[in-house]
């Protein structure tokens, strides 16, 4: 059970590995580029002659990468809120097959196993520029817009899990009215 | 010579367990491994602080014995150039 789960958030994590890795090279080349800002790539990585082009840098890419794990996280929570397969309305369900979209519709696993990733990546990457800003190789409002989306999709998940839990309880009092029922008539008949 | 199958295969659960947990963090911390790949040249603040790129003492054109600072008398002579 272990093993499944552990192989589940690997296959999980490559996409936005892969994604945040692209977006970081990216954003800074192209930054570099549309302000001509000079730098040399070396083997060790880019090298900035000055102070502050490098905090400039630094700071528009890590917002590139909190940008990217936040459209990311809002697909990831759209999905869980609207369309989770344990609490969607059936006419929602009746237009998402008309549409051909019925892969919107995930599972609990599913849909936990990805916010749970890209939340851990949001809360590494937040982790990393608070400790950047507190240096000041960054500027200070960075970490504040990280930490922020942090705490707001967490509350967002919280609040899918608990739509889920009560959904699991009704489902179980559902369940459980047949067997009074049962039990009430098989008195009724003794008596 | 015969093996208890139940705890070797147990041994190799923790095993695999382990190495996938390793992957996973691996794969975790290579976004904010990023962060080290920009780095400031700091061959410029080494000539401010006294030290060349290629960490010999940098010398100065100044005569830095007197309270007045007034260019070496002959830059070319070695012997009056004070190192700091």
């Amino acid at each position: 059970m272990i093993s499944r789960t552990l192989v589940r958030l690997i296959d999980q994590a490559i996409v936005p590995a892969i994604l945040l890795l692209c977006t970081r090279f990216i954003s800074v080349v192209m930054l570099t580029y549309i302000f001509g800002i000079k730098f040399s790539a070396t083997p060790k990585g880019f090298l900035f002659s000055s102070v502050q082009d490098y905090i400039f840098i630094n700071s528009y890419s890590t917002l590139a990468m909190i940008a990217v794990l936040a459209t990311g996280l809002i697909y990831i929570l759209a999905k869980a809120l609207y369309f989770h397969d344990t609490h969607i309305s059936p006419g929602l369900t009746t237009k998402l097959f008309h549409h051909r979209l019925a892969t919107l519709i995930q599972s609990s696993f599913e849909l936990y196993s990805q916010g749970a990733i890209w939340l851990i990546y949001l809360y590494l990457i937040s982790a990393v520029a608070i400790v950047l800003s507190v240096f000041d190789y960054i500027f200070p409002w960075i970490p504040v817009i990280s930490v922020v989306l942090a705490g707001a999709s967490t509350l967002l998940l919280i609040i899918d899990v608990e739509k889920e839990l009560e959904g699991i309880e009704s489902g179980y009092h559902e369940e459980e009215a047949p067997t009074e029922v049962i039990m009430e008539n098989k008195n009724e008949l003794r008596s | 010579m015969s093996y208890d199958h139940k705890k070797v295969d147990k041994i190799g659960k923790i095993v695999v367990d382990s190495l996938l947990l390793v992957l996973l963090w691996a794969l975790l911390a290579l976004p904010a491994s990023t962060f080290s790949l920009l780095k400031l040249d700091t061959s410029q603040d080494n000539v401010l602080s006294g030290q060349s790129s290629q960490g010999a003492p940098a010398i100065s054109p100044y005569d830095e014995s007197k309270t007045v600072r007034e260019p070496a008398s002959n830059t070319d002579d070695m012997t009056n150039i004070v190192r700091p």
